[in-house]
């Protein structure tokens, strides 16, 4: 039972950060957005997957998800900070 | 043979360490990962079309606990695009960046991710591989730090974080009904049913999203036209096609005739709005770029209709490497025009064409391949295709065949007849190095010598029963 409130939830966050990537402008509310549909998806595979007891394989999967996220995120962050500091430079 | 296939990852990502921990020999060392990865493309080619695709599972694992690694003919058509365009790219950039060392640790990274891509047969594999070579390219898109290449690269890697995000949900759905993510063993375990669509459905546009296919290709043509050069012909003639190498895998793993359709629907639409847009844009990177929309779509096209028969599967194929090859000339010629010629604005920036007939000749050549032209590998390429879609009663395909090579055409004119101006040349501070050049005419003149000895093709792509990793 507690496998299925997990998967929902984690199907609720992916729609809901899909929708809010779409919906926004602002790229620092993509990046977020991005991240809360991230966090859904993995959330909804260690729920699926762990149906039958303890699965390895899948937290193994979320893991490295989860590596591969932050990483992208924070170059990300650095580049959006680079275009900040341009801006705040008046450069073209 | 096989570990020839774990050395084409493993060359170039020690070299990316080296390069990355001693900038000064960066260079040296990106020339001699070229050399590795060459050579052990060539065995694999070799054991491929001798012994049929190569298995094998990491550290004696059984499967399903080990990664499988798995090349096929497909694979290693995609490997000697790989190879050769890479090679070229490390050539022209020892000289383009003489003085930018940021340039090496990222490119052999991204080439290490490119072959990692190219040699799985595992789900979860094939998405941390795509996810390096999205970081990797999306780092090299910002690397001379200027506005619009950070705008460029920034919304580069939102598009690949949103496509790895759609794949990832797709992979997570399959895994919850079988149990299983090593892509043969799928094949055989995925239900056909609506659990499969969903999952198919959330893949393959993840990974349309990442191939730049229209409508979701808007991200390309500005990130592939502020890359810096030899950049630009490695992101367009490899980068995106990693991504169309998975889908394909995935076309012949999950039961889709419906993805086929939609492929090769929007395909059709690629080809038309890419090239319209490559006939109006007014810079010589942003013509090739939108090119690479309309060439992505033709080969969308070809997946449709790939899973067909061998015939079409070999025509997808051949295409997929001879437009990287003449994706690859195109924008190292373009890198040295541009070099010459200071800016990118077109016509203006044909003064550095004028009086450069070694980057004439690869334009022209790779022009006569992206037109489809005899004798060039591009001809054989809209040949097979061309007798697929008419054999399969699939008139409208074979009409948008036609007409994208006349497109193609009309827009790689805009290209060479500002360079046949009889007007003296520029005369620029720094020219472009022979060996600049070079690497471009060298492409120019690979993917021409296809055409002459296309017969090596088929029984190599054809190597396996089905083509793919069902088999």
């Amino acid at each position: 039972m507690t496998a299925v409130i997990y998967l929902g939830l984690g199907l609720f966050l992916a729609v809901l950060g899909s929708i809010a990537t779409f919906l926004h402008r602002d790229v620092l509310r993509r990046i977020v957005a991005l991240n809360v549909a991230g966090t859904g998806v993995f959330l909804a595979l260690a729920a699926g997957a762990g149906r039958g007891g303890a699965d390895p394989v899948a937290h193994a999967l979320v893991l490295t998800g989860i590596v591969v996220a932050v990483a992208i995120t924070g170059v990300a962050l650095v580049l959006l900070a680079r275009l900040a500091e341009k801006d705040g430079e008046g450069d073209p | 043979m096989a570990q020839a296939a774990l050395l084409m990852v493993l060359v170039p990502l020690a070299a990316a360490v080296i390069a990355w921990l001693a900038p000064r020999a960066a260079a040296a060392v990106g020339l001699a990962a070229a050399t590795g990865v060459t050579l052990a493309v060539a065995v694999a080619t070799a054991g491929v079309a001798t012994e049929g695709p190569l298995n094998l599972v990491i550290g004696g694992w059984p499967t399903g606990l080990g990664i499988r690694i798995r090349v096929d003919g497909v694979s290693v058509v995609f490997l000697l695009a790989s190879a050769l365009v890479g090679l070229a790219a490390t050539v022209h950039a020892r000289d383009y960046f003489a003085r930018v060392t940021g340039f090496w640790a990222l490119w052999l990274l991204l080439w290490a991710a490119l072959n990692g891509v190219f040699i799985t047969g595992d789900a979860f594999n094939a998405y941390v591989a795509l996810e390096l070579v999205g970081l990797a390219a999306a780092a090299l898109v910002t690397l001379d730090g200027s506005r619009p290449a950070l705008a460029a690269g920034l919304r580069y890697l939102l598009v690949s974080l949103a496509g790895a995000t759609a794949y990832l949900g797709g992979v997570a759905l399959l895994y919850a009904t079988t149990g299983t993510l090593d892509l043969a063993a799928l094949s055989a375990a995925a239900p056909a049913g609506s659990v499969t669509g969903v999952a198919g459905a959330l893949i393959l546009t993840g990974l349309m999203l990442k191939a730049a296919l229209f409508p979701l290709h808007t991200w390309l043509p500005p990130a592939h036209s502020r890359a810096p050069g030899p950049v630009s012909a490695v992101l367009s003639a490899l980068v995106v096609k990693a991504a169309l190498f998975l889908a394909w895998r995935w076309l012949v793993v999950l039961p889709l005739p419906a993805g086929a359709e939609v492929l090769a629907v929007l395909g059709g639409a690629a080809v038309l709005w890419g090239s319209v847009q490559a006939l109006r844009v007014g810079r010589l990177k942003g013509i090739i770029a939108y090119s690479t929309v309309a060439q992505m779509g033709f080969l969308a096209m070809g997946l449709g209709l790939a899973g067909e028969s061998p015939q079409a599967a070999t025509g997808v194929a051949y295409l997929a490497l001879t437009h990287a090859l003449a994706k690859g000339a195109s924008f190292l010629g373009a890198a040295n025009v541009i070099r010459a010629a200071g800016h990118d604005r077109w016509p203006l920036a044909a003064v550095g064409l004028r009086g450069r007939p070694l980057t004439l000749m690869a334009f022209a050549l790779a022009a006569v391949s992206l037109a489809g032209l005899p004798p060039s590998g591009g001809f054989v390429a809209k040949w097979y295709l061309l007798q697929e879609a008419l054999s399969a009663g699939r008139f409208g395909l074979g009409l948008t065949f036609l007409a994208s090579g006349l497109l193609s055409a009309a827009y790689l004119y805009r290209i060479l007849q500002p360079g046949l101006d009889p007007r003296p040349p520029a005369v620029p501070a720094r020219p472009p190095s022979r060996a600049m050049e070079w690497a471009a005419l060298g492409l120019g003149l690979v993917v021409t010598a296809l055409g002459v000895a296309a017969a090596w093709a088929p029984p190599l792509v054809g190597t396996g029963p089905v083509v793919g990793p069902g088999s």
